[in-house]
């Protein structure tokens, strides 16, 4: 079992085949909730809002915005919840060809000093009118 | 709006070209030179011509400075003819006028491009073509070397069957494009980009094939009837 379970609910966006979509320049928000499966010597616990590129070249990424959800250890049994607000910019869009596809996502990671950090990622898609 | 072609370094790679033949045959000269000089400047021995030792010399020569060569003057006839041959067929053209119908393009939206081309001299060309690809780009190092990958997507294609053009006369066409509905914006990132592109090929008989593009650029916006 994972040291951490990461769950994350999105809102305000349209579910459409399987993700939420959201229109360009709109606001995201939603709720995350981190289940420690064994105590955690942690720094901190955060949200960040970021598109990344996947494919054949190498990635392209920009992080829009984060917010910290939690400072300190975090305790076996001991659930800890965050709410995440973030305005989506202009661009890009959320794309998928043949070399190169534009992934948005909500990304929640712990920082845990001296170590691999324990992240977790919801995709979700910006565009507008629901195509794509 | 009046579009561009695109900038493909084709005088830095001339002068690069014209640099790298330079030096090979600079080299060559040298070599042959200090080969040579050496043999005209020693006395010729008793019931020996000089010709032998011209010929022993210029063998020498042969044998060790040739293959060394080979490799430097297949890459370099190489570049030099990548970059010569666009540069002879754009001699048969005049600079094209690709006029947009519209400032700003947005996802969805129609525009009219018309393209206006004349020819310097007389050619007889095969064929024509215009293309409207959204072109994919991607970067990437595998150890200490740097690829591109392109993938062009076609969107819009028209063919002109060949014909001949004297000096003086004019290719000219207008043409209805649209921007897809579920297409994307000009994205352009460190490593990877996705541009419009109105590609054009001029196939000429017996000569270099002229190849040129212009960037449309696509907006982050989707058309609306207000916007239309």
């Amino acid at each position: 079992m994972d040291q951490i379970t990461f769950n994350v609910t999105l809102q305000e966006g349209i579910a459409e085949a399987g993700f939420m979509r959201y229109e360009p320049s709109s606001p995201i928000s939603g709720l995350v909730q981190i289940v420690p499966n064994q105590d955690v010597n942690a720094r901190k616990a955060a949200v960040r809002l970021r598109w990344r590129t996947e494919g054949r070249g190498d990635m392209d990424s920009e992080s829009i915005g984060e917010t910290e959800i939690w400072q300190g250890n975090l305790v076996k049994g001991r659930p800890v919840q965050g709410q995440f607000s973030f305005q989506l910019p202009q661009q890009p869009w959320s794309y998928s060809g043949h070399y190169i596809t534009i992934v948005w996502e909500i990304f929640v990671y712990v920082d845990v000093p001296l170590t691999g950090d324990p992240k977790f990622a919801v995709p979700f898609v910006v565009r507008p009118g629901g195509k794509r | 709006m009046r579009l561009k072609p695109q900038n493909n370094n084709q005088w830095a790679a001339l002068i690069f070209a014209i640099f790298f033949l330079g030096c090979l045959i600079c080299g060559a000269l040298v070599a042959v030179i200090s080969l040579v000089a050496p043999v005209l400047a020693a006395p010729v021995p008793e019931g020996e011509s000089r010709l032998v030792g011209l010929l022993a010399s210029g063998g020498t020569f042969l044998l060790c400075f040739l293959p060394t060569m080979v490799p430097f003057l297949l890459v370099g006839g190489w570049i030099f003819i990548k970059v010569v041959n666009p540069m002879v067929a754009k001699a048969r053209v005049e600079r094209p006028e690709v006029i947009l119908s519209k400032d700003a393009v947005r996802v969805g939206e129609s525009f009219r491009v018309t393209y206006r081309q004349s020819f310097k001299s007389a050619a007889e060309v095969e064929k024509i073509l215009i293309q409207f690809v959204l072109k994919e780009t991607a970067i990437y190092r595998r150890g200490t070397n740097t690829y591109t990958a392109v993938h062009n997507h076609t969107h819009f294609e028209q063919t002109y069957p060949g014909r001949s053009y004297q000096s003086g006369q004019l290719f000219e066409d207008s043409l209805e494009l649209q921007i897809p509905v579920d297409g994307m914006h000009t994205f352009v990132a460190t490593r990877n980009k996705l541009q419009w592109f109105i590609h054009v090929e001029m196939d000429f008989a017996k000569w270099p094939d002229y190849k040129e593009d212009f960037e449309v650029r696509v907006l982050p916006e989707m058309v609306t009837e207000w916007t239309r």
